[in-house]
């Protein structure tokens, strides 16, 4: 079901911070801003890559746009309705349109539960409905189409390999056929060699079924590899959003240059330009007026430090939140 | 003489249903002032070779062969013998600094500890050299960082509390166990300059350990590739890097996407790393290896010059040789 112009995703204005403890009785409690109004649309078909380091707010938009996060502010819709105004019924039977892949397949499925189980857990709730022999040919279907064999159904996690733990964990995902996946971190749990094997079969679910993917990832490779677009991400905030390609050849925010240039190359001989950036991404906690990034860039000027940059388009479709750029 | 010497090094490992040669067999040398790499996916033993060099092997396990530092064999030496070597000759900087740090001592305390044991200095010139360790490290304002427990410190700045306790005793030889593997890439890239500017100012040997091959093309001189607990190919880093010999070389390169190489297919290699509990009789590798014969599951090959210095464990290795397409993506 899905509507040719309604957006897959349409997120406007998200944010989401999470109260600390109070350190006094007097004193006010403190928040973590780990989502400061992000805006995003995501159309059918194509797939957006969310990029940033450790505490970006990254997985809390994943979570978020799961509806497994209540929002501080801001309005989201999945295919035009939006989940968290639903009530938890309704809700759980949108859910089929929209699924999720963890980041660790050790910890993201059942230990006593078999295969079979696990992946036809979803069609209980969004297709009660199905005969238990047309629930069995499903689970088939999608455990063949992620490369896994009919045998597989009656084992356990335990009898899996980290790849094949994560295929399994994918036709979970699947066996409802979503129009969007969103995926934390699908492969870096995963081996070199055995990660190659699930970015093919992404991106062979994509060309075969046209699964939308929102793809969290810190790697930029890995999205590169699997998505159209990316956003950068940097404090809860998107710094830098457009077209992979554009990104990868044109990044106009020094942050993304930034992480490009540090991702090692594999190139022996030709040393690593010395790290231009300084420090770790500072605390949530005390966000200062001007821009997220202002105490680490190599660029910054006086007025970076009081006035937040908007994100503006510098060619189309490429937005940029810097005054420099 | 080399620094570090290591000939035909075995690790087991007991397990349930019979000991895991964890290591098999792997000989390697280090010159002095110079970085080895060790490369491979988890599993493959490179963590227990590190282990092993430093005589921390877990309970049970056991070594064959011989590690020899500056000629003196490591594995005749006692406990207490290998105490001393441990920090003043080989010291080692761990992957997850939390876990390897005293979380309820502070960084001061850990630092000062290591100086009055090993060096004989006393309390006073201890903190001294310790203030200018945390310098050299990049922790500036050393009196705050002296005094702080390590859930105070961020990721990058505990990696680098963790290089200042390595470099305590003037080591000869540095063991990095994925020390950025924790790390944010922007962070990785700090650590990285770190190591290399202390090992090249100290001239001290480096072994660096990584799985990302990247990490190990910008920081070694001679990169030894592990699978299954054998060293299946080892070269200078640029002549390995343009002549990839071994087939799993060849695979583990082509699986990994690379920033800039847009929507290509990755290769892959079918199947997963062996049970390091039941490893093949011959090659390890053979099971998925697409050049594999009848011969490769029986016979262990041994390793042959391919170029000059770089040398790769193969039967078929002509074979192998012939199609390595690329040298390497530029």
């Amino acid at each position: 079901m899905t509507f040719v112009d309604t957006p897959m995703v349409e997120a406007s204005g998200l944010t989401r911070h999470y109260a600390l403890p109070r350190e006094s009785l007097t004193a006010p409690a403190q928040r973590i801003h780990a989502l400061n109004q992000v805006s995003l649309t995501v159309h059918a078909g194509r797939s957006l890559g969310i990029v940033g380091e450790s505490g970006c707010g990254k997985s809390t938009l994943a979570r978020c746009i799961m509806a497994l996060e209540p929002l501080t502010a801001g309005t989201l819709r999945i295919l035009g309705k939006d989940p968290h105004s639903m009530r938890p019924w309704t809700l759980r039977r949108h859910r089929r349109n929209f699924q999720m892949v963890f980041q660790d397949p050790f910890g993201s499925l059942d230990p006593r539960h078999t295969v079979a189980r696990i992946v036809a857990e979803p069609l209980e709730v969004a297709e009660k409905w199905l005969k238990p022999e047309d629930r069995r040919l499903r689970v088939k279907e999608v455990l063949e189409s992620v490369g896994l064999k009919e045998a597989d159904m009656a084992k356990f996690p335990h009898e899996f390999s980290g790849g094949q733990r994560q295929r399994i964990a994918i036709a979970r995902a699947l066996v409802t056929r979503p129009a969007l996946i969103v995926a934390d971190e699908p492969v870096s749990a995963l081996d070199v060699s055995v990660q190659a094997q699930v970015l093919n079969l992404l991106q062979d679910l994509q060309d075969n079924y046209g699964v939308t993917y929102l793809l969290i990832s810190h790697d930029l490779a890995v999205v590169e590899y699997v998505c159209d677009e990316v956003a950068v991400m940097y404090l809860g905030r998107i710094v830098e959003q457009g077209p992979t390609v554009e990104i990868f050849s044109a990044a106009a925010h020094p942050y993304t240059r930034a992480l490009l240039d540090a991702v090692p190359k594999m190139t022996p001989g030709e040393r690593r330009s010395r790290s231009s950036l300084k420090g770790s991404v500072p605390n949530p906690v005390d966000i200062n007026p001007g821009c997220p990034f202002a105490d680490r860039c190599p660029l910054v000027e006086s007025h970076c430090r009081f006035q937040a940059p908007e994100l503006r388009e510098v060619s189309p479709g490429h937005l940029v939140a810097c005054h420099l750029a | 003489m080399s620094v570090l010497e290591v000939d035909r090094l075995t690790v087991s490992l007991p397990m349930v249903g019979g000991a895991a040669r964890a290591v098999r067999g792997i000989s390697f040398r280090l010159e002095r002032g110079e970085s080895l790499g060790i490369v491979g996916e988890s599993g493959c033993g490179k963590s227990m070779t590190a282990l092993a060099l430093m005589g921390l092997l877990p309970d049970g396990g056991t070594l064959d062969g011989s590690i020899a530092l500056n000629g003196r064999n490591l594995r005749t030496l006692d406990e207490a013998a290998m105490c001393h070597v441990r920090g003043n000759a080989i010291a080692m900087v761990f992957q997850e600094p939390m876990t390897s740090l005293n979380p309820v001592h502070t960084i001061g305390k850990q630092l000062v500890e290591p100086l009055m044991l090993h060096l004989g200095l006393d309390r006073d010139e201890a903190k001294v050299e310790a203030f200018s360790l945390l310098e050299r490290v990049g922790l500036v304002d050393p009196q705050r960082y002296y005094s702080a427990f390590p859930h105070q410190l961020s990721g990058g700045q505990r990696q680098r509390a963790m290089i200042a306790m390595a470099l305590s005793c003037h080591p000869e030889v540095l063991i990095a166990d994925e020390p950025t593997t924790a790390l944010d890439v922007t962070v990785q890239g700090q650590i990285l300059d770190l190591i290399y500017d202390v090992v090249s100012e100290r001239q001290m040997s480096l072994i660096m350990i990584s799985h990302d091959l990247g990490v190990i093309a910008q920081t070694v001189d001679r990169v030894a590739v592990m699978y299954g607990g054998s060293i299946v190919e080892q070269g200078p880093t640029a002549e390995v890097f343009a002549q990839l010999a071994h087939p799993y070389t060849q695979g583990l390169f082509a699986a990994v996407p690379q920033v800039g190489d847009g929507r290509r297919r990755l290769r892959t290699i079918p199947g997963t790393v062996p049970e390091l509990a039941d490893l093949p009789q011959g090659c390890t590798f053979a099971g998925r290896c697409s050049l594999s014969r009848e011969s490769c599951h029986h016979q262990v090959p041994d390793m042959r010059s391919v170029g000059p210095n770089h040398m790769a464990a193969c039967l078929r290795l002509d074979a192998a040789m012939a199609t390595s397409t690329f040298g390497l993506r530029r």
